[in-house]
């Protein structure tokens, strides 16, 4: 009898045990493929693009900027340049100051290479300082021009100085009234170049019948850059460098079923090179949480590479549970460095060329 | 030492109580009707409303348990086979699946009460479904799933009485459950996409009554032992509580949640049966439950057709009366057509089903007994799935004196 029960408990477990083969098929598909997700596509473009530029401190770029550049606007940059020249003993009647000059070496071209150049220099009248000082800040500074002559050899450029200037520096030994220059372009300037962090002042004089010439490094400098319009938004998509440029861009996304799941999102932005090259460094992307002020979100991003002519990213995490007017702002990495500009096809462009918002999403088949 | 089995065969039977059988079929309505709830049940094809026996129980009309002497215990469970094609697929799945536990004792002989309650299941639903789909380069290919677990199950009490005439009658209390959750998933290939899921959750609950009655025996030439039985399940509320869910890799929340009710329509079952040559039983069975006219929360309830069955059995019980010989065995067959509460693209989905069984003695009422059963149903036609399915199901019946006072 032990056996028949230890038969009857075994026999159920193994049955159980043999059972349970039942791995999903595609058998069935067509009769109730109703009842699984659907995946589809949206394509949503921008209803709206504008762009804002604000002036930053550039004080730590690799490069100072002079220059003038327009095509449909007109971007400046100017530098400002400080030196405390120091002569040991220094007497203006027995030190004499011979010429003195401003060396300064092209690193960075932007606009043509034959396009006309020149530099005036104006002495600044007031303080100020390379970490504070933005476009907003040039109304303070105006002088006349205090260059004398210039050279261009290969790519160092030359400023003779008024050495009127100079011996007023040199003696200011306190350097309570030496604010230094403002170098900017010539009215004839059609280009922008960008020089080497290191400008020199070479001071050339004799004392006592003995020549000297003395170098100095600065002490500090910076450049701006300003363009027409100033910090006012513009319509259309425009990151330009010199700023920080933020573009708005509004998507709505009502259309998308409620309850739908977002698959993918993927923002694409078209260059638009009729206002000249492009280069191909990435723009980030963030929510805004204020869009009037062009405030960044920065609790997430991604970034737009550039891929077949296009400028794309992953933007499903800026676009999930933003509700249905989803703003994006575009915003340059590199912005303290040159002036270059990337321009993209606004909300007036055909559908091909349009900021378009592709979103595949998932939702129930029934 | 038989406690001691019969704990360890309710251990293996509710370890397995959620094994479901698989069927595309029951993703429609609430699922698949469960008809076998005991292994004699299976063995005649269903037919079991006019059965009044001491050795079995009967689950389906409370007022065959008038003949009980022992107190009882009944539990089975189910190899089941399930061989689906189409016109360019086949898929063999198999499972394991819990049939239904039940008990009885006999309250007073001579009046014919009786007391039956236990657990079985009612609806069966169990389908999984998988595809790829490579039809958009954009996101390559994605692999979609669908899933349904679940169905309904009553636990069930009820009580037989005789009253003049003969007549049998018996009354029955059944508190509907379940819990069936549909899942949709899809998952991408290309890894900058995010897998979406979605799982619709209902939680159900009902109550109902069953009134039945078995006539007093006939007698007609070579029959004897004529009788017919109906029972009616009344028509019931079943009560719903869903919640939809989405589940991606940036999102897990509720979308949505509610409450609402289903009206389940009223079964009514009628059978006939009769003896012959004093070993035979031949059974005769109709069962009707109007599915659609089913209404209510779950958009599923009506299934747009009703439930109908026609079955036959034979028990062949080489004893006359019905106390089990110790050293004899039974052996039943039997046939059902089944018109299911179910409809695909306007086609109604049937299925008949051939049955044989037997028990096996251990003792005075403890029998063990087993029964196979084959059916189809849909068919290769019209977009449907056939259906072939092999069940073998084995259970264990007990009986044992309880309530009687020992002798010190």
């Amino acid at each position: 009898m032990r056996n028949i029960y230890l038969f009857l408990f075994i026999l159920p477990a193994l049955v159980y045990l043999t059972g349970c083969s039942d791995d999903p098929a595609s058998l069935g598909k067509e009769l109730f493929s109703g009842q699984g997700l659907k995946v589809e596509t949206m394509d949503i473009y921008a209803n709206s693009a504008t762009t804002k530029f604000t002036p930053v401190p550039l004080g730590n770029a690799d490069y100072i900027l002079v220059g003038k550049y327009s095509t449909d606007d007109t971007v400046e940059a100017l530098t400002l340049l400080r030196f405390l020249p120091k002569i040991a003993g220094y007497q203006d009647n027995i030190n004499i100051i011979d010429s003195a000059k401003i060396l300064i070496t092209q690193q960075y071209l932007y606009g043509e290479s034959s396009a006309k150049f020149g530099i005036e220099a104006s002495p600044i009248k007031s303080s100020w300082s390379s970490s504070t000082f933005t476009a907003d800040s040039i109304g303070k500074i105006t002088d006349s021009n205090i260059i004398t002559s210039h050279s261009l050899d290969t790519s160092l450029y030359s400023m003779v100085i008024d050495t009127a200037v100079i011996r007023t520096w040199l003696q200011d030994t306190l350097g309570t009234n030496n604010f230094g220059l403002l170098l900017k372009p010539s009215a004839v300037t059609n280009k922008i170049v960008g020089y080497a962090n290191q400008p020199i002042l070479k001071i050339f004089g004799h004392k006592n019948g003995v020549a000297f010439d003395t170098s100095y490094i600065t002490n500090m400098k910076t450049h701006i850059v300003c363009r027409n319009g100033g910090s006012t938004p513009q319509k259309g998509i425009s990151i330009r460098n010199g700023f920080i440029s933020k573009s708005l861009l509004h998507f709505n996304i009502s259309a998308l079923p409620k309850n739908a799941i977002i698959n993918n999102a993927s923002l694409s932005i078209v260059p638009d090179s009729r206002y000249g090259s492009y280069d191909s460094s990435a723009v980030i992307v963030y929510n805004s949480s204020d869009s009037a002020a062009y405030t960044i979100n920065d609790s997430a991003s991604a970034t737009l590479l550039l891929k077949d002519s296009i400028y794309t990213a992953n933007v499903q995490s800026l676009v999930y549970n933003k509700g249905n007017n989803i703003n994006f702002i575009l915003r340059n990495t590199n912005y303290y460095n040159g002036v270059e500009r990337k321009n993209f096809f606004s909300t007036d462009a055909d559908s091909t060329k349009r900021p378009l918002l592709k979103i595949y999403y998932s939702k129930r088949g029934n | 030492m038989k406690n001691i089995v019969i704990l360890l065969l309710a251990g293996v039977f509710a370890f397995n109580s959620y094994s479901q059988t698989p069927s595309s079929y029951s993703a429609i309505g609430f699922g698949l009707p469960n008809e076998f709830k005991s292994v004699r049940n299976i063995g005649l094809s269903s037919t079991a409303s006019t059965l009044d026996d001491p050795d079995y129980l009967n689950l389906q009309n409370p007022a065959g348990l008038t003949q009980l002497e022992m107190a009882k215990i009944e539990a089975f469970t189910t190899l089941n086979g399930v061989f689906s094609s189409t016109t360019d697929l086949k898929k063999y799945y198999s499972n394991g699946e819990f049939g239904g536990f039940s008990f009885s004792f006999p309250i007073s002989k001579t009046y014919g009460v009786g007391f039956l309650a236990g657990i079985t299941p009612y609806t069966n639903a169990k389908y999984d479904l998988k595809f790829q789909d490579n039809s958009n380069p954009a996101y390559g290919s994605t692999t979609n799933e669908v899933s349904l677990r679940g169905g309904l199950s009553t636990i069930f009490m009820s009580s037989s009485y005789i009253a003049p005439y003969n007549i049998k009658v018996g009354l029955g209390y059944k508190y509907y459950f379940g819990n069936t959750k549909y899942s949709s998933k899809v998952s991408f290939g290309n890894l900058s996409f995010s897998d979406a899921e979605y799982t619709t959750s209902y939680e159900e609950h009902g109550s109902g009554f069953s009134v039945g009655a078995i006539s007093p025996d006939f007698q007609y030439g070579v029959f004897d032992k004529i009788r017919f039985g109906l029972t009616l399940d009344g028509k019931f509320t079943l009560k719903s509580d869903s919640m939809l869910t989405r589940t991606s890799t940036l999102v897990n929340d509720t979308i949505s949640s509610g409450q609402g009710d289903n009206k389940i329509p009223m079964k009514i079952v009628a059978g006939l049966s009769f003896r012959f040559a004093d070993v035979y039983r031949g059974l005769l069975e109709y069962a009707s439950q109007d599915w659609s006219s089913a209404a209510g929360y779950r958009v599923s309830a009506n299934s747009g057709r009703a439930y109908k069955r026609i079955s036959a059995g034979i028990e062949y019980r080489p004893v006359k009366d019905a106390a089990f010989d110790f050293n004899k065995s039974v052996f039943r067959a039997g046939f059902s057509y089944e018109q299911l509460p179910i409809s695909v693209s306007g086609t109604g989905i049937n299925q008949i089903t051939f049955s044989t069984g037997a028990s096996f003695s251990l003792s005075y009422q403890n029998h063990i007994d087993m029964a196979l059963a084959y059916g189809m149903r849909g068919s290769k036609e019209t977009g449907q799935i056939k259906e072939s399915f092999l069940r073998f199901s084995l259970g264990l019946s007990f009986g044992e004196l309880w309530f009687i006072q020992q002798e010190r």
